[in-house]
């Protein structure tokens, strides 16, 4: 039997997931298309920022780079009550603050002291403040020492347009603008509040479909499911037949930056709902078909959900096609062995 | 060539095809080359049309003419009027002659338990636009199954929702030529998606005021029947089509299907070529304009999602739904996919992703206007950027 709150819990990581994507192609807008003075002095923003820092990879959730050399790094963090969360984020933030570089048009350019921008949802914004400035930064005996505080502003949806809220405390930071003709520093003196319609980013957030974090599961295999499998070929046995590795490049060419082991997961899920089968050599078959939900449920996110929760009795329609067909399987492939070629 | 066999009998009359025609015609896939003999059973009505279409490679004019005959000896004509999408694959005997049909009309015969019928595929002057032409009347059965074949295969054709200025150009167009009252209406709620008809014996309406009360219910504006003095009586529908009760066939053709004709392509024209491309931004999409602040009531994203739940060829991940709407869709009959969005009161827009096929396109659009009572369907303006001022007020 499955867990009550198996669906539920994955559809609320859906949702959590889906707000990020909101955030992001909502700031995006403002650096590079809103009609003011902000675009223009804009070098570069990158959606999917990936910086080498001491052999990790850092992947905030978008970098700015302004045309005085200057950089802002974007976070958009959903604070758990326990302290290691809080914990990992400081760490994380600390490494923004001490980033070198940041993406450019091409490769990467030299900045000093990035302004580091923490977004966060406002049910959590004055306990996150509390937590990472005051209890932290402000505390000499605690490791967190930026150079410069973050600037933690809140997010919440009101009569039609996301707010982003700059909390009024004192130790809170501020975007340092310089001699930028414009910018977020500036703004939030004028008011401590920035309103976005969806109807400015929508169009971003259908062209992006997704943030830098590692995707959510469900929605990745969502995404998949509706937008990037039906483009495939179908294969001779009826279903959409394909590798991880074409998958994870499809996606990079439609939407963006993917993970090759973000796409494995995504299709686990798939498979677990009976939806996929696992073949040789790292490659699919998907049967993409009607898929309909129990109990007039029909959204297809949430009969994915459904369907991982609890997996239909019996192989599934996926299993009995690659059965009646020359395709292969392979069932217990060593997957770890993937974990070494390059995402 | 066909061989008539008329009977006696005036409930049937009974016809022999061999050679090039195939039939049964049930959309299966049937050689073209077989030869087969089956009887048929038509109405005399029926039978009328069949006899006048059985020779192919019939011009558009000597088909009118056919037509005008056929209702001047007491036929109704009902019309479905179809874009014709160059995508889109030929999966049965019918798709392929629709491809090669492009400046004669040819007939097709729908078997059915409950009567056989033949269906004509009439071209227009416009390359890919066809009227389907029958006798059976439009609220047959048999009607619905074909609908259900347009909308469901991955044929070529393709009908369409009429946007409310065209319908009520056609029904200016009509008083042009006399004086045009409606005797009949009938639309679909937008609060609660129920049927309504309003009928006059009396005191029959002028077409624009019938509409305009329809409109005022609020409902989607569905159909009108229409007497033009003691020259027409025809119902015209949004779903492009018509039907001829009686009257004067020529003006019939001239007004209504004409106008049809141009309403399809510049629906054709709307929707061709909307997939997203490669590396390039998204800049236009489609939006459905409302007749009215329709989702202001957050009811109506609800109602939305549960419309396009309800139809099987799609599926669809609702990726936030309040206070805004955004889903992503897939059409399963083509692999056409799209994201739904609502993030103003009387729109819904479509952004179409990287296979968004006319036919896929017009189904969904076609659903999403009929339930919530479209004005238009046109390209989304530029989204304006905000400026400085709107990001400090409504965003």
């Amino acid at each position: 039997m499955a867990d009550p709150t198996c669906v539920d819990d994955l559809m609320k990581s859906f949702s959590d997931y889906d707000a990020t994507v909101d955030v992001v192609s909502a700031f995006e807008m403002l650096f590079t298309e809103s009609d003011t003075g902000l675009p223009s002095t804009v070098a570069h923003f990158e959606r999917f920022p990936a910086i080498p820092v001491d052999g990790k990879m850092l992947t905030p959730d978008f970098t700015v780079l302004f045309d005085d050399e200057s950089a802002l790094v974007g976070e958009v963090a959903r604070i758990a009550l326990h302290e290691n969360s809080v914990e990992g984020l400081c760490r994380q933030l600390l490494r923004y603050d001490a980033l070198t570089q940041i993406p450019a048009s091409t490769g990467f350019a030299a900045v000093e002291i990035p302004d580091v921008l923490l977004l966060v949802p406002s049910d959590v914004g004055p306990e996150a403040s509390r937590r990472i400035i005051d209890d932290r930064m402000a505390n000499n005996d605690h490791w967190y020492d930026p150079h410069t505080a973050p600037t933690v502003m809140q997010f919440h949806f009101d009569t039609m347009k996301y707010v982003f809220q700059k909390l009024q405390l004192s130790l809170n930071g501020h975007p340092d603008d310089r001699e930028r003709i414009e910018g977020l520093g500036s703004w939030l003196k004028i008011k401590e509040s920035i309103n976005v319609k969806p109807s400015r980013f929508r169009a971003i957030k259908a062209g992006r479909a997704f943030v830098n974090d590692a995707p959510d599961d469900l929605y990745l295999a969502t995404l998949l499911w509706t937008k990037v499998v039906p483009l495939q070929e179908e294969h001779a046995s009826g279903m959409k037949v394909i590798s991880s590795r074409s998958l994870r490049d499809e996606v990079r060419r439609y939407f963006g930056r993917i993970n090759i082991s973000d796409i494995r997961r995504a299709m686990d899920v798939l498979a677990r709902a009976k939806l996929a089968v696992a073949l040789r050599d790292d490659t699919w078959a998907v049967a993409w078909f009607q898929l309909r939900g129990a109990h007039g449920d029909h959204d297809v996110a949430r009969t994915i959900a459904q369907r991982w929760c609890e997996p239909p009795k019996g192989r599934g329609k996926a299993a009995q096609l690659v059965a009646a067909s020359t395709l292969d399987t392979e069932a217990g492939t060593d997957m770890t062995l993937f974990s070494l070629m390059d995402d | 060539m066909c061989e008539w066999e008329g009977t006696d009998s005036p409930a049937a009359s009974q016809y022999r095809v061999d050679g090039r025609w195939a039939a049964p015609c049930d959309f299966s896939t049937v050689s073209l080359m077989s030869s087969w003999m089956m009887p048929m059973s038509f109405t005399p009505v029926d039978a009328a049309l069949a006899r006048a279409f059985v020779d192919a490679d019939l011009g558009i004019e000597e088909s009118h003419r056919l037509l005008a005959n056929l209702v001047e000896e007491g036929s109704q004509l009902s019309v479905v009027t179809c874009m014709r999408s160059e995508a889109g694959s030929a999966v049965d005997e019918f798709s392929e002659m629709v491809y090669m049909s492009r400046s004669t009309a040819w007939m097709t015969v729908r078997r059915d338990r409950r009567g056989d019928f033949p269906l004509v595929v009439l071209p227009t002057q416009l390359r890919n636009i066809v009227h389907l032409v029958a006798t059976v009347p439009y609220s047959d059965y048999r009607w619905r199954k074909i609908e259900r074949w347009l909308s469901r295969s991955r044929t070529p054709l393709s009908e369409f929702w009429i946007d409310l200025d065209d319908f009520l150009t056609i029904g200016s167009s009509l008083e042009a030529h006399g004086e045009t009252r409606a005797s009949r209406t009938t639309g679909r709620s937008v609060l609660d998606d129920s049927s309504i008809t309003r009928g006059w014996r009396s005191g029959k309406p002028q077409f624009g005021a019938a509409i305009d009360e329809m409109l005022s219910y609020p409902a989607s504006v569905r159909s009108v029947t229409v007497r033009v003095d003691r020259l027409l009586h025809a119902q015209i529908r949004r779903r492009s089509g018509a039907t001829i009760y009686g009257g004067s066939f020529d003006l019939f053709r001239s007004v209504i299907l004409d106008q049809l004709a141009n309403a399809g392509q510049s629906r054709l024209d709307l929707l061709t070529g909307r997939e997203r491309q490669l590396d390039r931004p998204i800049e236009k999409g489609l939006a459905i304009r409302l007749e009215s602040d329709t989702f202001a009531d957050p009811v109506a994203a609800s109602d939305l999602a549960k419309l396009l739940y309800s139809d099987s060829e799609l599926g669809v991940a609702v990726l936030h739904s309040n206070p805004y709407f955004h889903a992503a869709v897939t059409d399963y009959t083509d692999g056409s996919t799209f994201d739904v969005f609502v993030t103003a009161p009387d729109e819904v827009v479509i952004l179409p992703g990287y296979r968004s096929l006319p036919g896929a396109l017009s189904r969904i659009s076609d659903r999403i206007g009929d339930r919530f009572s479209s004005s238009a369907l046109h390209e989304t303006d530029a989204e304006t950027k905000p400026t400085l001022e709107d990001l400090f007020g409504d965003g």
